[in-house]
C-alpha cells in the first residue's frame, strides 16, 4: 500500500488523480492540498511515501515547495500542464512528470517506476534538478526561507544585506532577520551581481541600501547603510564595492 | 560630387552617359553652324568644356539638397540658384578662354581665341543651360527620393500592424485553454456530467467565434463580451470560487463595433497573472463605460507580486497596443496601472460607424 499526497490548487485536477488513483488500487490517499503552502506544512506531519505536485500553483509552486522540504523528503512525482517553461525544464532533467490530463498508462507507468526505485534501485535527487533550475532563473527575485511551520517569501529588492553565519545566512530586511540554510558564496552567485556586492567574507551588501562608505582607520573601512547600521568592507571588498558604484554611475550617466 | 545621386546606380550612369553623348553632339552640331568651325575643332574645344561643365552641374547637388523647392524661403532658393549659376558660369567661360589660348600656342592652324569671341554668347547660352538642367535633375531625384521614404514608411506601419494581426491570430488558437478544458472533462464526466456538457459548449461557442471573427475587421462589442464570458465561463469551472467575475456595462456600448479580439487577451492576462498568483483568488471587474468620442473598457484585478510563477512577458499586451494602434493610430489607447496588489488596464478606443 502506497501512502500518497496530492497537491493541486485546482478541484478538478485533485479529483480527476483521485479518481485514477483509486481506480489503480494499491494506493492509500492520505490527504489533499490547495497550495504549496500546506504541501510544506503537510508532507512532514503526514509523512507520504509519494506526492504528487503540481507545478503551476500561486505564490509557492511545485519547485518552491520541493526547494522547502526538509530531509527526509518524500518520492515526488511532478503533474505540470501545458506549460513550456515547465516542459522545458523537465526535458533537461531526468525527472518523472506527468502532463496533465493525466492518462491511467502513464500514471500506471509512473508508479511502476516508483515501486522499482523503492525496491533497491537508487532514487533520484532532487537537488542537481532544483540547483540547475535555480541558476536558469537567475538572477533571483525572491528567496523562500522557513521557520518553523512559517513560510517567508522576501523579494530580493527587500534585502538590505547577508551575513554568513557558519552553514547559515542571515537575511537582513528593513522589518525582520531571517535564517536560511545556505552558503553565501553560493547566494552571492545566485542575486543580482549589479545590485549585490561581497564587501566583505561574510557580508554580502544591498548597494541600494548603502548610505556612505566611512574610514574608521588607515586600512579599514564601514559601510554606513541608510538606516544607520555599518558593515566591515575588506580590502578586497572595497575594491569589488568601487567596481559596482562605478558601473551603477556609468549607467546612469548613459540613461540621461 | 561622387555623392551625387545621378551616380548612384549603374543604371543612372548608363542613362547620364548617353544622355550628355546626345547633348554633345547636338551642341557640337549647333556649333559647327553658328562659329563657322568644322566638326574636329568644335569637338577639339568643346569636349574638354563640356566635360568641366559636368562636374560643375553636378557640383549642384549640394546646394539643391540644401535649399528646398518649397516653402516661405523660395525666393532665396531661386536668387541663390541664380548667383550660383551666373558665377559657374563665368567660371566655365573664363576657362574655355584660357584652352583656347593655350590651343593658339599649340596649334597654329587657326586663331581659336577668334573662334572662342565668335562663340562666346552661344557658349554661355549652352553653360547657363546645361547647368539648369542639372538642377532641375537633382530637384527631380530629390522629390522621387521623398515619396519613396515616404512609401517605405507607410508600408513599414501596415507590416507592423499585419505582425500584429498574425500574433492576435495565432494566439486565437488557445492549445493553453484546449488542453486545460480537456484535462477537465474526465473528473467532470465522472461526478458532474452537466458540467462537463457546459464545458463543451462554452469551449465550442469560444472557438467557433475565433473562427469566425479572424477575418472580419470590426464586431458589435457584445459579440466580444460574449466571447468574454464563453472563456470565464471555462475558467470557473476551473478556478471554483476562486474566481469572481464582476460585470459594470453601460448598455449603450454593446452595439459599438471595434475590432475584434480586443477583451480576450485582456482577461485572459489578469486570470493567468492575476487571480491565478493569489492563494484565495478575488474578484475580476470589467467595466464598460461609453463617452462622445470613445468607448473605455477597464479591467482590474488582483495579483501576488510575490507569486512564482505568472510573471508576465507583457507580450499579449504589446501585440493588443500594436493592433489597436494599426487599427485606430493614436486614438487607441491602453494604460496599465499596478500597484501593490491590483493590477487595473484601461483601454480606450474611438468610436465610430466603421473601421477600415
Amino acid at each position: 500500500m502506497i501512502r500518497v499526497l496530492i497537491v493541486d490548487d485546482e478541484d478538478l485536477s485533485r479529483q480527476a488523480l483521485k479518481n485514477l488513483l483509486q481506480e489503480s488500487g494499491d494506493v492509500e490517499i492520505m490527504g489533499e492540498c490547495r497550495n504549496g503552502f500546506e504541501a510544506v506544512e503537510s508532507i512532514p506531519r503526514l509523512k507520504p511515501d509519494l506526492v504528487f505536485l503540481d507545478i503551476q500553483m500561486p505564490q509557492l509552486n511545485g519547485f518552491d515547495v520541493v526547494e522547502l522540504l526538509e530531509e527526509p523528503a518524500p518520492a515526488v512525482i511532478f503533474v505540470t500542464a501545458f506549460d513550456e517553461y515547465a516542459l522545458k525544464a523537465f526535458e533537461a532533467s531526468a525527472l518523472d512528470y506527468l502532463l496533465k490530463p493525466v492518462q491511467a498508462e502513464r500514471l500506471a507507468k509512473a508508479l511502476e517506476k516508483y515501486y522499482r526505485q523503492t525496491a533497491g534501485l537508487k532514487p533520484v535527487s532532487f537537488a542537481p534538478f532544483i540547483e540547475s533550475h535555480q541558476a536558469h532563473s537567475a538572477p533571483l527575485a525572491r528567496i523562500l526561507v522557513r521557520d518553523g511551520q512559517k513560510i517567508h517569501i522576501v523579494p530580493t529588492t527587500d534585502i538590505m544585506y547577508v551575513k554568513a553565519e557558519d552553514d547559515y545566512v542571515m537575511l537582513h530586511t528593513a522589518q525582520k532577520a531571517l535564517l536560511k540554510l545556505e552558503r553565501l558564496s553560493r547566494l552571492e552567485k545566485m542575486l543580482d551581481y549589479r545590485t549585490f556586492c561581497r564587501i566583505h567574507r561574510s557580508f554580502l551588501l544591498n548597494i541600494v541600501y548603502l548610505d556612505k562608505i566611512a574610514a574608521c582607520s588607515k586600512e579599514s573601512r564601514l559601510a554606513v547603510l541608510k538606516n544607520g547600521a555599518k558593515l566591515p568592507i575588506s580590502r578586497q571588498g572595497y575594491r569589488s564595492l568601487q567596481k559596482i558604484l562605478n558601473d551603477e554611475k556609468r549607467l546612469s550617466r548613459s540613461i540621461d | 560630387m561622387i555623392s551625387s545621386p545621378l551616380f548612384r546606380s549603374r543604371n543612372h550612369l548608363v542613362f547620364l552617359g548617353l544622355l550628355g553623348a546626345l547633348i554633345s553632339a547636338g551642341i557640337v552640331f549647333f556649333f559647327t553652324a553658328a562659329a563657322q568651325a568644322t566638326v574636329r575643332e568644335a569637338v577639339l574645344l568643346l569636349l574638354p568644356a563640356l566635360t568641366l561643365e559636368m562636374f560643375l552641374g553636378l557640383f549642384s547637388w549640394y546646394l539643391c539638397r540644401f535649399l528646398p523647392l518649397e516653402g516661405p524661403r523660395l525666393a532665396n532658393t531661386f536668387a541663390a540658384h541664380f548667383l550660383t549659376g551666373l558665377l559657374v558660369n563665368a567660371f566655365w567661360l573664363t576657362s574655355i578662354f584660357l584652352y583656347s589660348q593655350l590651343l593658339d600656342q599649340l596649334f597654329e592652324t587657326r586663331s581659336w581665341s577668334a573662334l572662342y569671341d565668335r562663340a562666346l554668347f552661344f557658349l554661355a547660352g549652352i553653360g547657363l543651360g546645361l547647368y539648369v538642367i542639372f538642377i532641375l535633375l537633382h530637384y527631380l531625384v530629390l522629390a522621387l527620393e521623398k515619396t519613396q521614404a515616404a512609401e517605405q514608411e507607410a508600408l513599414q506601419q501596415k507590416w507592423l500592424a499585419s505582425e500584429a494581426e498574425l500574433n492576435a491570430l495565432k494566439n486565437t488558437i488557445h492549445p493553453h485553454l484546449i488542453f486545460n478544458s480537456l484535462a477537465m472533462l474526465p473528473p467532470l464526466i465522472a461526478a458532474a456530467p452537466q458540467q462537463a456538457e457546459l464545458l463543451v459548449g462554452r469551449l465550442s461557442d469560444f472557438l467557433l467565434y475565433n473562427l469566425r471573427y479572424s477575418k472580419k475587421t470590426t464586431v458589435p462589442l457584445h459579440e466580444e463580451l460574449q466571447h468574454v464570458k464563453d472563456f470565464l465561463e471555462i475558467e470557473t469551472l476551473r478556478l471554483n470560487e476562486r474566481l469572481r467575475v464582476e460585470y459594470r456595462i453601460d448598455p449603450s456600448v454593446l452595439n459599438e463595433p471595434v475590432i475584434p479580439f480586443i477583451l480576450q487577451p485582456l482577461v485572459e492576462n489578469a486570470i493567468k497573472h492575476g487571480i491565478r498568483t493569489t492563494l484565495d483568488g478575488g474578484t475580476l471587474a470589467i467595466a464598460m463605460t461609453i463617452a462622445p468620442a470613445f468607448i473605455q473598457v477597464m479591467i482590474r484585478n488582483p495579483y501576488e507580486k510575490n507569486s512564482a510563477s505568472g510573471k508576465s512577458s507583457g507580450l499579449g499586451l504589446e501585440t493588443l497596443r500594436k493592433r489597436l494602434a494599426g487599427a485606430y493610430g493614436a486614438a487607441g489607447r491602453l494604460r496599465i496601472l499596478q500597484d501593490q496588489n491590483e493590477f487595473t488596464v484601461e483601454m480606450q478606443i474611438p468610436r465610430q460607424r466603421q473601421v477600415l
